[in-house]
């Protein structure tokens, strides 16, 4: 796969737009089409803003967000060097649950598996990878 | 854009294009300081909402916990957005038009 785009950047929310403006213009790019770019968007937010507010527990902490692609597939992984994080192995939460015993949290990282069409984690040394694939559309 | 007025004996609240984790923080303590103290029943009119995150489900389920399941609707809700509310499961226990 190419390289398409990078961005580094402090772990802070208010650079997640600079993060989103990059998977949204690779996406486009890449002719994933407006749905699967939404859930692009939507994925990556989710992701970030997990970095953002949990990773560093007061110690700044550096996103890396790569954009790869090889004309059938969007790839975006996200490094950072927060505390060790791998939310493929959260359990997803009980949809059934009546309104008034639904948590309010928990549902970033679910919705982060459902839109991507697939999700990898692996800790490379002190850094988290976080790998989310996009298919492009058939017929886009 | 953000607005929050009494219409119709509902307290009707509206939303910006994208209610985005930035946007939801920006505006989530009002709107729950408000549905505190809100004796009608409450509606969030998502015209022209195209983008939510999960910060947007999670004052809607917050909302809907505190105003009672009977008393919280969403009107207006694109299918994009409403696809969101389908995957978090909140579609069925959620009144969504």
């Amino acid at each position: 796969m190419r390289s398409i785009a990078r961005l580094e950047s402090p772990a802070l929310l208010e650079n997640l737009p600079r993060f989103i403006a990059v998977v949204s213009d690779a996406a486009r790019a890449e002719g994933l089409g407006p749905q699967k770019t939404g859930s692009v968007e939507l994925a990556v937010e989710e992701a970030v803003t997990n970095i953002c507010k949990f990773a560093g527990q007061g110690t700044p902490v550096s996103i890396e967000l790569s954009c790869l692609a090889d004309g059938v597939m969007l790839a975006v992984e996200i490094a950072d060097d927060g505390r060790p994080f791998d939310l493929t192995a959260r359990p997803d939460p009980d949809l059934t649950a009546r309104l008034e015993d639904r948590p309010i949290g928990g549902l970033g990282v679910f919705l982060i598996k459902k839109v991507s069409d697939r999700v990898a984690y692996e800790r490379r040394g002190e850094r988290n990878v976080l790998r989310l694939e996009f298919r492009r559309p058939a017929g886009a | 854009m953000f607005n929050i007025a009494k219409a119709d004996g509902r307290l009707v609240v509206t939303f910006p294009e994208r209610m985005d984790t930035l946007a939801c923080e920006q505006h989530a303590h009002r709107i729950d300081e408000e549905v505190s103290q809100a004796q009608e029943p409450v509606t969030f009119d998502l015209a022209g909402v195209i983008y939510v995150s999960s910060s947007f489900l999670r004052i809607c389920l917050r909302t809907a916990q505190a105003a009672g399941q009977d008393r919280f609707a969403m009107a207006n809700v694109a299918p994009e957005v409403r696809k969101v509310f389908k995957i978090a499961g909140l579609e069925s226990c959620l009144a969504i038009r």
